[in-house]
């Protein structure tokens, strides 16, 4: 019983070509047939997305550079920290021995 | 009538708006990396690359056919359903009537506040978008409006520039190219990006547009030469 309700809802699924969520049916569809014939189906007011798109990460371009920093700040004190750990080491090793 | 269609089929898979666009950027703003636009997107500027969230400034092209404006209203309406978005009124280029939109969105830096002003042209939406932080917008929103005042449309690259030696140089590199296409059975990316078109004609046209026509502006140019280039690999034809 509980196959053929899974194979009956499975089909109804793809004979009714139902969206599985909002945004399938927002983003698949031509919108207004203004697009019809152009090289990539694209809704209407895609280009003012992108546009949005790309000018806030063109504005995040200084975020990317202070991170890039930052990793490498922290990348060097990391560097220089297990530098210290392991001279010191080495010292109490030496010491311990002799 | 059949082979006129079959003909006519490749020219409707692309629409490469049949005009030249350009805008002035406002002063000290810089261009940003050009192989990380998107499609549509024709120019980038940013006010500084030392702030950890910039002003910013794009010009992009779309595409829309017959939409009017209050088509494309909607259409807005329903992309930036999940962000603060207002209708703000219009204003005038040379162009025609530009629509300007806020739109604001919340992320981890506070609000952003986007500006777009959308100028809808022989079947294209000219789209000039600024993008800043809220707590910012007092002190750009003028340069926004100024930039977005100034777009100008030409209906060729020739119309839009005062040096008559342009011509003959287009002429000229038009020639090569379509000789170029007709003897080749290469695409036309692999043709245009070829050791022998960008040494013998591309690279010396845009060392020419750089150093000839530095008057026109650098923003003039950089899309002049962008236009070219599209116009070359979409159509074959300037």
């Amino acid at each position: 019983m509980k196959r053929v309700f899974t194979v009956l809802i499975a089909l109804s699924v793809m004979l009714l070509n139902t969206p599985t969520y909002a945004n399938d049916e927002a983003f698949s569809e031509c919108e207004y047939g203004a697009n019809d014939g152009y090289e990539k189906c694209e809704p209407l007011g895609h280009g003012s997305s992108k546009a949005s798109h790309s000018a806030v990460s063109a504005s995040m371009v200084g975020w990317g550079l202070g991170l890039a920093i930052a990793i490498a700040i922290v990348a060097g004190v990391i560097h220089q920290s297990v530098a210290t750990h392991s001279s010191s080491n080495g010292i109490s090793n030496g010491s311990s021995s002799s | 009538m059949r082979w006129l269609l079959i003909f006519l089929l490749p020219f409707t898979l692309f629409a490469f708006e049949p005009f030249f666009t350009v805008i002035d950027p406002p002063k000290g703003w810089l261009f940003t990396d050009p192989s990380k636009y998107e499609d549509g997107v024709k120019v980038v500027f940013i006010a500084s690359n030392k702030k950890m969230f910039s002003p910013s400034l794009t010009l992009t092209v779309e595409y829309v056919g017959n939409a009017s404006i209050a088509q494309y209203t909607k259409a807005l309406e329903k992309i930036y359903r999940r962000d603060d978005f207002q209708e703000l009124g219009t204003f005038k280029t040379s162009t025609g009537t530009a629509h300007l939109f806020q739109i604001d969105r919340k992320n981890q830096w506070g609000t952003i506040r986007i500006l777009q002003a959308i100028t809808l042209h022989e079947g294209f939406a000219l789209i000039q978008t600024g993008a800043c932080l809220k707590k910012e917008f007092l002190e750009v929103h003028e340069t926004y409006l100024n930039a977005f005042k100034s777009l100008r449309t030409t209906s060729s690259i020739l119309t839009s520039c005062s040096d008559p030696s342009l011509e003959k140089r287009l002429e000229e590199i038009t020639k090569c190219w379509r000789k170029l296409c007709l003897t080749s059975k290469d695409d036309k990316e692999s043709l245009f990006t070829s050791s022998f078109f960008q040494n013998n004609h591309w690279k010396p046209f845009v060392n020419y547009i750089e150093s000839a026509l530095e008057s026109e502006g650098i923003c003039w140019q950089f899309l002049a030469v962008k236009h070219i280039q599209e116009t070359l690999l979409s159509e074959n034809a300037l």
